[in-house]
């Protein structure tokens, strides 16, 4: 009963930033929801194993929802890496490469669709460390000091990754 | 245009209300998920046949591995005329 009042505050405290999260990583709209539904699901499971010394419980949420986000993104390329491969031996035509139009984020003004979508698209090729970085400092506008605390590193190791990120995206777009 | 300009329009990305209904559907789900943990008897039942299989192998193994007396060498040695030492050729 606790755990289930407790889950509730965290719920509403959380959901919004959390279903936020999903779609700047998975950006389309229904497999954020979903995301953001085993997300918390995920923290009611372990909400009694939090210890509020180790980190803050915002932090603690994050971390969950980002290693979730990660997987599902990591399961998709590998279900579109076996679609490509099937499509080689001809056994059906499974495999569609990934386009701009796959990006549905609501969040995104009209006028800036094009731009930002061809941007997303670049990140979506950064290593995930860069793009959670780029995501949580750049999207969300979170401090170094905050996305270090969530990503578990040093803030000169957050710099460094923002320094590595934009010069890849420079690289790419450039190209 | 710089890197940074085109990061900059990230920041337009506008924050949005979760769909309806979330804290319901997570609930439901809650309620209805099957438990990921492999249930007692199911444990016992591949303990169970997981022992039987090498039990079974064991025995195998003891009868077919029935140690050769040295009776048994010579005779074979002598029926097949083979020689027993290192020489090359019977002089």
């Amino acid at each position: 009963m606790k755990v289930a009042l407790e889950f509730e505050s965290v719920f509403e405290a959380y959901q919004q930033s959390i279903y936020n999260l999903s779609l700047h990583y998975l950006q389309q709209e229904e497999d954020a929801s979903d995301a953001t539904q085993e997300i918390f699901i995920k923290v009611y499971q372990n909400l009694d194993q939090y210890q509020p010394e180790a980190a803050a419980l915002k932090t603690w949420v994050y971390r969950i929802a980002i290693n979730h986000c990660l997987d599902v993104l990591r399961k998709k390329k590998t279900k579109k890496r076996l679609g490509f491969v099937l499509s080689i031996f001809a056994f059906q035509d499974t495999y569609t490469s990934p386009q701009l139009t796959d990006i549905q984020h609501p969040g995104i003004a009209a006028e800036d669709k094009e731009a930002i979508h061809q941007l997303l698209h670049i990140i979506n090729t950064l290593p995930e460390a860069q793009k959670t970085a780029i995501i949580l400092a750049k999207i969300e506008s979170r401090s170094q000091k905050e996305v270090a605390e969530i990503m578990g590193i040093t803030i000169k190791a957050v710099e460094s990754l923002l320094q590595r990120a934009k010069t890849n995206l420079s690289k790419k777009i450039h190209r | 245009m710089p890197i940074d300009n085109h990061i900059n329009l990230l920041k337009n990305i506008q924050p949005v209300e979760p769909p309806p209904f979330l804290l319901a559907k997570i609930k439901h789900r809650i309620a209805n998920k099957i438990p990921e943990t492999i249930p007692f008897k199911w444990t016992l039942a591949f303990c169970i046949v997981g022992a039987m299989l090498i039990l079974i192998n064991v025995g195998i193994l003891r009868q077919n591995n029935t140690p050769t007396t040295s009776g048994d060498i010579k005779d074979l040695v002598n029926n097949w005329q083979l020689s027993s030492n290192n020489t090359l050729y019977n002089e």
